[in-house]
């Protein structure tokens, strides 16, 4: 058995079952639980204010959970670490703060293949700014096509939001080839992680983007936290997007100084508990050995391939070239099955123990451009093993005799 | 049997394969889509009417199986009643899965989706034509 489960309660316990929606939420890490539950006992106390012993020691904590996801993320200053609700908060954050120095006219480029929250912020940006959004469209596999970006990009293109690793195919996005052609121009590019945390750490210097973004709750951390890491020559000059307290220097009625950055994009109180819950996550992230782990996700994905490809009606939207072991994937596919719908498969495989999603996941262009209404999603995290396989093979074969 | 397969019985597998009959009506009097927003599925409803009566129904059906069912109990049920046939149709729909009491009349079809009583995650999905056809006639009111 996987050494992994016996850290995750619900996997361990089998109330999760056979577990394949960790692109939509992977379960929480035991090192993570046992880190907020000893805040909220022993050291719950608010941050940035009080002097007194247990403030300080939140407030340290708190400090400590940002350097921790700063190392995860390979940030060379844990100021640069910015929490946030999540992934979806970061990028509004960047689409008002640095969306505020653009001009009508200007241009934002996006992935035909991102989830909405890489879209509709941007499109929201459009709508306000009078901007242009530019659309890198896709290849049949689900691969931008980065070739494409030299005729995309234009003179008025201000920024490249674009995925690390796509939440319906699993295909992972060359971003060094995209951050190299960008600052060769000078546009700074933003890099969804969400999907990519929950498979080792990143490293924002060598992969050359300026803002990464990534979600707690698909990196075995809680819910209701996330992280914007963003180029500091670049933090500095943005203007704040929340305004309240905690983010200032100081307030009077003539007007009000902004504090420096991280603190700037972090008005009221933050989640502290989940920051902490973050920052362990991060810590017991790094401690992994990702080689070994990257290997077996990798088979698993093939064998998951394998169930799959044994049955006529099944078609996978698996993107050529990306098959499992052939070039970097993240272990998440999805596929259609003949006659059915994703919801009643979904609901049959539900039935039979195995979690699966189904539906467009929050990715309607890429949809469109595959030309299908919806898909269903399985998706693995460390803690899946062969036993996941074998049930979800079971409840395959099941599923395609209740939906014939 | 696990907790998913009594949705899907014979009936039910029956009926939606009924909404492939479903034809687009052209010159329609009312025209609606209506969204999951949680799954993506979307009906389109065409209403052609006579006076108050519905002469014709129509539509498109991207959706899950019961969805299907759902406009296919619709399409067979409304054609050649009184409008106010279809606002008895969504009430017992909605009758039906909320306290599983039994449709009767021209919507006895309607109980093939007893079982989907104990499924609340799919309710919308039953309803979801129901809803389009509801928002179709709400566009006609006091035009005709």
């Amino acid at each position: 058995m996987n050494s992994f489960r016996n850290l995750f309660p619900a996997i361990a316990s089998g109330r999760a079952r056979t577990y394949l929606d960790n692109a939509a939420m992977t379960q929480i890490a035991k090192p993570v639980t046992d880190r907020m539950a000893e805040f909220e006992a022993d050291g719950r106390s608010n941050v940035k204010r009080g002097i007194y012993p247990l403030a300080t020691r939140a407030n340290d904590a708190f400090e400590a959970a940002r350097a921790s996801v700063a190392a995860f993320m390979g940030a060379k200053d844990k100021d640069e670490v910015i929490f946030t609700s999540g992934a979806t908060a970061a990028i509004n954050l960047v689409a008002h703060a640095y969306g505020a120095g653009l001009k009508s006219g200007d241009e934002i480029m996006v992935g035909e293949g991102e989830h909405h929250a890489n879209i509709v912020p941007w499109q929201m940006l459009c709508e306000r700014k009078g901007l242009e959004l530019v659309v890198l469209p896709v290849d049949g596999d689900g691969h931008l096509q980065i070739e494409k970006m030299v005729d995309l990009i234009s003179d008025r293109t201000r920024l490249i939001a674009v995925t690390h690793g796509s939440n319906v195919t699993g295909a992972v996005t060359d971003v060094r080839i995209i951050t190299s052609m960008a600052r060769k121009r000078g546009i700074p590019v933003l890099i969804d992680g969400a999907q990519r945390a929950g498979h080792g750490p990143v490293d924002v210097a060598s992969i050359g983007c300026d803002f990464y973004v990534l979600s707690g709750h698909k990196m075995f951390g809680p819910t209701g936290i996330g992280a914007l890491w963003a180029r500091s020559e670049l933090l500095q000059d943005l203007p704040p997007f929340l305004g309240g307290g905690e983010m200032i220097t100081r307030v009077s009625f003539d007007g009000t100084e902004f504090a420096p950055p991280p603190h700037r994009f972090e008005a009221g109180t933050p989640p502290v508990t989940q920051a902490i819950g973050l920052g362990a996550a991060a810590d017991w992230l790094r401690g992994l050995e990702w080689a070994e782990i990257t290997t077996a996700e990798r088979e698993l994905t093939q064998s998951l391939l394998d169930v799959l490809n044994q049955h006529k009606r099944i078609a996978v939207w698996d993107p050529m070239g990306v098959a499992a072991g052939k070039v970097p994937r993240l272990p998440i596919l999805s596929f259609t099955v003949e006659g059915a719908h994703p919801h009643d498969i979904c609901e049959v495989m539900g039935g039979e123990g195995v979690a699966l999603r189904g539906g467009h996941h929050c990715a309607q262009p890429l949809m469109s451009a595959f030309g299908v209404d919806a898909t269903t999603r399985a998706s693995l995290a460390l803690y899946n093993d062969e036993t996941d396989i074998e049930a979800f093979d079971k409840a395959i074969t099941r599923m395609l005799k209740v939906l014939s | 049997m696990s907790a998913a397969d009594d949705i899907y019985d014979a009936a039910i597998k029956d009926l939606a394969a009924r909404a492939r009959n479903m034809g687009r009506i052209e010159d329609a009097d009312c025209s609606h889509d209506a969204d999951n927003f949680l799954c993506g599925d979307r009906v389109t409803v065409e209403v052609a009417l006579n006076g108050d009566a519905i002469e014709n129904i129509g539509g498109k059906v991207r959706g899950c199986m019961l969805v299907q069912a759902a406009a296919a109990v619709i399409h067979g049920a409304a054609p050649g009643k009184d409008r106010a046939v279809l606002t008895d149709g969504i009430a017992q729909a909605r009758a039906l899965l909320s306290d599983g009491t039994p449709a009767t009349g021209d919507w006895e079809g309607l109980n093939a989706f007893t079982p989907v009583q104990g499924h609340k995650h799919r309710h919308d999905c039953v309803l979801l034509p129901f809803e389009a056809v509801e928002a179709c006639l709400a566009d006609t009111d006091g035009t005709d």
